[in-house]
Parts: C-alpha cells; structure tokens; sequence
C-alpha cells in the first residue's frame, strides 16, 4: 500500500468520452503510428528511448478508470515497456477490469509503432510523441548526428499545454446550434476476417505526382483522394444498394482553427456524402465537385465553430452529466450505434510529417492505421514519399482495388504491401 | 520487385499473388523485399470442455427437476427455486471469471451479487429470516476482511482498491436498516457486520494515507 498524491487525475476531453463506451474487440477505437527506418530497430536502444522521454508527455502515463458519472485519466508511474510486434496491428489495448497503459510502443525489423488508444489522444498528439521518440532513438543509435534532433523538433509547447483539454477553452456556451437530420448511408457488406482481424492495404507512391493529378482536376489532394474513396466505394456497390449516398466520416484537425498544442484530442468530423444514382455517375469530374463544395461548407469558420459546440453539448448539460455511468455507457452505445449508421468509411489525411534535417536520412516513410468496423483509409507523407494506408476487417479487397487501379491509371507508381493473413491468402 | 499488370501496381513483399485481385504476379523477388507486418497464426477461441458439461449439467437439472415437479405435483413449484438457484450461479461465475483482473471489485461485486440471491431465494420459501440473520451481514463483513488483506497481499494500490472498501463499508451499514424494519430475529451477526463496517469507514478517513476526500472527489466528479 503505497501513498499517493491526491492531484494526479484528469477528466477526459470531450471528444474522448465517446471512445470508452463504444470500443470492444472489432472496432477497438485503437490507432497506429508507425515509423520506418533505413536500418533494423534495436529493441533496448529503443526502451532507453522511451524512458527518455515519456517523461516529457505525462498524460501518456494514465490508465483509464471510472467513476460514479465519467470516465477519467489517472496518471501512473508504470514504467511502459517496448516490445516485439506480437499481435495484430490495432488490437483491443483498452480493458475495463485491467489497470493497464493506455499506449504500446512496440517494433518489427525496421519498423517502430506506436499504438494509442484513441480515449488518450488524437493523430497529432501521438505523432508528437512518436517523433520525438524516433528523434531520441535515432540519436542513441547514431552518436555521430551532431546537434540534439530532439530539440530541434519544432514542438516546444509545456508539459500544461500537452495535457490541456483544448474543448473547453474554446467552448461557447452562449451559442445554440440545431442538430442535422441524419441520412442513413450505404454500408459495407461481406464476410469478415477471423478473430477480428484487420486487414491493412498500404500504398506508397511520390507525393508530386498526387499532388500534380489532384491539381489537374483543380482539387487539393484531401478532396481528390476523398472523391477517389467514394467511386471506389460505388464501384463495387450492388445496383440494388444505390438509393443510399456513399458517406464518407473525414476527422478535422482542430488545431488549425483554434490555438492550441494540446497532445490530447481536438478534432471534429465532417460528413462527405455522395450519391450515386445511376451508372453514369461513377465518374471522376461529378463527384470532385461535390466533394469539393462540400468542403468548402463543411470547412467555414462558422460551420467548425458549430461542430465543436455540438461535441460539447452534452458535457455542459447538468442533466446528462448526473446520470451515472452504466447508464450513460448504454445510451452512449446505442446513440453511437445509432449515428454509425450514417458512415460508410472514413478518410483522415494528417498531412506532411516533417523531422529534423539532421535525422531525415535514417528514415524510410512514416504510415498511420486505425481499428475499425467499417473501411478507413489513413494518408500522410514524409518527404517525397505519400502512404495510403487502408484498415477494414472484411475479407473482400474490392474498394482497395478499384481505389488504387485508379491511381495507377494516372499513371502514378504505386507500390502496394499488406498485412499477412495466414490461412486465407493460401485458401 | 514483382508487378500486378492488371493492377498496375508494384508489390513490396515477395508474394505469389497480387493482395488487390489475386492474380499471379510476374517479375522476379528482389533481395531486401521484406514483410512489413510479423506473420501472427490463428489461435481459434474455443470454451473449454468444463464450461460446457457444467453448461449442459445445468440445463439437465433444470429441466429435470421441472419435469419431476410436473409429474409429481407439490404444495409449492419447488423446480423454479432450483433454477432460480442454478441462475444465480451462473450470474456469480460470470461475475468472478469476469472481474478475475481487478479481484477487491471482484470480492465487492460478488458479496452484493450473492446477498441479493440468497436474499430473493429466502423470501421466495418463505422467507424464514436466515438470510437477512445469517448470510447477508456475515458475507459483508468477510468481504470487507478479504478485500483488505487481498489489497495487502497483491500490493494494490491504494487508489485502486480504497474505493471499494469504502463502498463495502457502506453496504455493511444496510443490516441496520433490516434492524430498523424489525426484519431481524437473531441480533448478533448484523450488530458485528455494522459495528465492523461503522468503524472501518472512520478508520479510513482518520488514517488512510491517501485523503478518502479526494479518491471520493475524482469518482464522483459530475
């Protein structure tokens, strides 16, 4: 029985509070930074890493608990432990009776991944983490880099401002917005893989010939792969499935429109939604300009501010935060059960990852998956490099074809890699 | 490096087939093509053989004991005791194989479960008190003993067991309630189990070293 200090908790963000409830072993709520390296990784190197600077992200060394009415994060000594890749990308990391960290770090040949629980973190707080991780790694391994890359990384923000919860600074209580009626969309159908397994389709190609094939077409490169993803969706969709739109979930990185260098979650979603009617709507030119006008909407400065209020609604209301927990767990499941009826997949780009220039040579590319139920597609680059990376725990390749046949029809090289599944691939 | 020519496409790993449509690659392996991800076999989840004859054990006795009631007709439908009974079983073997990582909330959850089963179970035959007597203010108050040294001897901390002391402790205070309603014939176990539970919950805000206050205070923020 050890003593504690009484001050070492934190309340989840609200955009995290959707995560606990809704998670289980198919959609895990779990992301995977990874980094690929030009040399094999050296797993104790990589341990005295992580012991370096997990200090330097405090909020990553929480556990989850709950209590009479929320969930919250309680901040653990646990020293966490770098580990050999021994189970399926993005599985379960969130058990409720288990008091375990709410991250792994963990390594494969020459690969460094870096799974979070989604409760803990979004996109930009883990790729934080994982850069400065890799940065300290690299410094370790090679003596020889002159300079501190760790230092030279462009993230200065304080161990307060990392574990801020950027909602409720930004949250507007005088402002009432009016909720949007939901359209039920077009859902994936078909066998699933055992053992909940997801299967990951990754392409990596040159970054200037996306960009240069999205700027033909007079779109950003967001818009041109969203509108690629949803003609992939519609071109295996059965003719009898047509009258539902295709939607796709896209997560907005908050932080572009608000200051904040928060580690922990702040984003927002919009819903990109295309329909499909007939057979001569499966092309390009229609729906880039639907998706590009549907950005523009979704994108203004008002729009986002609404959104956000919306996530914060429930947290600000005195009646909904005085029902106790198992109440809420249910409710928040059916209503999420509810609302991912309106989703046929999703697609997040986090943009251009950037390191240090005295490190940039040790690193291949860097890739970005998530744990879903549906289909996602995840892309980010690294220097010239652009990875596409697509998770779905359905046995069917279908949408990633037709979404990477199209790309290689611009004529981009494409180089593809999955994930092993043993006993399907040999039949 | 191999190539799809259906798919236009290059393949990193060295595959036989392409992971798009399944056509046969051509092109040779190149040195230095390697997996990505670690080849992870199947394990195929299966319940052990013990849980499914206790499972078909217990279908049996029930249907059984109702088929024997039938035939043999009683005073009172003493078949649906049994399944009551055989339910609560179940209900509390789900409980502890399901708590087995965080055992004081295990103990806790247990104690509650199986009070509120003997409870119904005394009330339904009759209700000859020895529920309320005997079982509930006992179970409590060993539940109380067995989370504390349990905490002791797994070396929780304090943070994550406190709680359900406390909670316990205030259970422990319900058999004054049943003395209140003059449910109670026989005094003395409910005496102990509010005595024990009453001075374990002083105990705890006079000398925890962690303030009850504030584990209370991060539990129930609203």
């Amino acid at each position: 029985m050890r003593s504690v200090k009484s001050e070492n908790w934190n309340k989840l963000d609200n955009a995290a509070k959707i995560f606990p409830p809704t998670s289980n072993e198919r959609d895990t709520k779990v992301f995977r930074f990874s980094c690929q390296l030009k040399e094999p990784v050296d797993g104790l190197l990589l341990q005295q890493a992580l012991d370096d600077v997990i200090g330097k992200f405090p909020i990553f060394c929480s556990v989850l608990k709950r209590g009479m009415f929320w969930y919250y994060l309680e901040h653990r000594e646990t020293r966490p432990l770098v580990l050999p890749e021994h189970r399926p990308p993005c599985s379960e990391l969130y058990d409720r009776n288990r008091k375990n960290l709410l991250f792994e770090v963990t390594h494969f040949r020459r690969r460094i991944n870096l799974e979070i629980y989604h409760a803990l973190s979004d996109g930009t707080g883990a790729l934080q983490f994982l850069r400065t991780l890799v940065c300290r790694y690299l410094s370790l391994a090679h003596p020889e880099i002159s300079g501190d890359p760790v230092s030279e990384l462009d993230y200065d923000a304080s161990s307060f401002e990392k574990g801020e919860d950027s909602f409720l600074k930004y949250y507007d209580p005088k402002k009432k917005v009016k909720r949007e009626k939901m359209i039920r969309a077009y859902q994936l159908k078909g066998t699933l893989l055992p053992e909940n397994r997801q299967r990951v389709v990754e392409g990596t190609m040159p970054v200037q010939q996306v960009l240069r094939a999205a700027k033909s077409h007079g779109a950003t490169l967001t818009e041109y792969l969203c509108a690629l993803m949803l003609l992939a969706i519609a071109k295996q969709m059965p003719v009898t499935a047509r009258r539902k739109p295709v939607s796709l979930d896209v997560p907005i990185n908050l932080r572009n429109y608000y200051e904040s260098a928060t580690a922990r979650n702040f984003f927002g979603v919009m819903q990109v939604r295309c329909r499909f009617e007939r057979q001569e709507d499966l092309v390009l030119e229609p729906v880039l300009a639907c998706v590009k006008q549907t950005f523009q909407r979704e994108l203004a400065k008002d729009k986002i501010e609404e959104r956000m209020i919306q996530l914060s609604a429930m947290e600000h209301n005195v009646v909904a935060r005085a029902v106790p927990l198992p109440i809420k767990d249910m409710v928040l499941g059916f209503a999420s059960k509810y609302a991912r009826v309106a989703t046929t997949g999703s697609l997040s780009n986090v943009g251009s990852i950037t390191m240090p220039e005295c490190v940039q040579s040790y690193i291949d590319r860097f890739d970005l998956m998530t744990g879903t139920d549906k289909i996602q597609a995840c892309v980010c680059s690294y220097l010239e490099q652009l990875t596409i990376t697509f998770m779905s725990g359905f046995a069917s390749t279908e949408v990633q074809k037709h979404f990477f046949r199209m790309l290689s029809a611009e004529g981009i090289p494409v180089c593809i890699e999955t994930s092993p599944m043993p006993e399907i691939e040999e039949g | 490096m191999k190539t799809c020519e259906k798919c236009r496409i290059t393949v990193g790993a060295n595959r036989e087939f392409c992971p798009l449509c399944q056509r046969k690659l051509s092109g040779e392996a190149e040195q230095g093509q390697e997996e990505i991800f670690p080849h992870l076999p199947f394990y195929y989840k299966q319940y052990h053989l013990f849980f499914r004859i206790l499972i078909f054990a217990s279908i049996t006795a029930g249907a059984v004991s109702l088929l024997t009631n039938f035939l043999i007709p009683t005073r009172i439908w003493w078949s649906l005791i049994v399944i009551a009974g055989i339910v609560c079983m179940w209900m509390i073997l789900a409980t502890a194989i399901k708590k087995r990582h965080n055992i004081t909330k295990g103990v806790l959850s247990l104690a509650v479960l199986i009070s509120v089963c003997t409870g119904a179970i005394d009330y339904s035959t009759g209700f000859y008190r020895w529920s309320v007597n005997y079982v509930i203010p006992i179970l409590l108050l060993f539940a109380m003993l067995a989370i504390v040294i349990l905490a002791r001897v797994l070396h929780s901390r304090t943070e994550d067991y406190l709680i359900y002391l406390i909670v316990n402790g205030l259970f422990g205070l319900v058999p004054l309630l049943f003395l209140l309603l003059g449910w109670i014939t026989v005094r003395w176990p409910s005496l102990c189990c509010i005595m024990v539970s009453f001075l374990s919950l002083a105990g705890i805000f006079v000398f925890s070293k962690m303030d009850p206050r504030a584990e209370l205070k991060k539990r129930l923020h609203i």
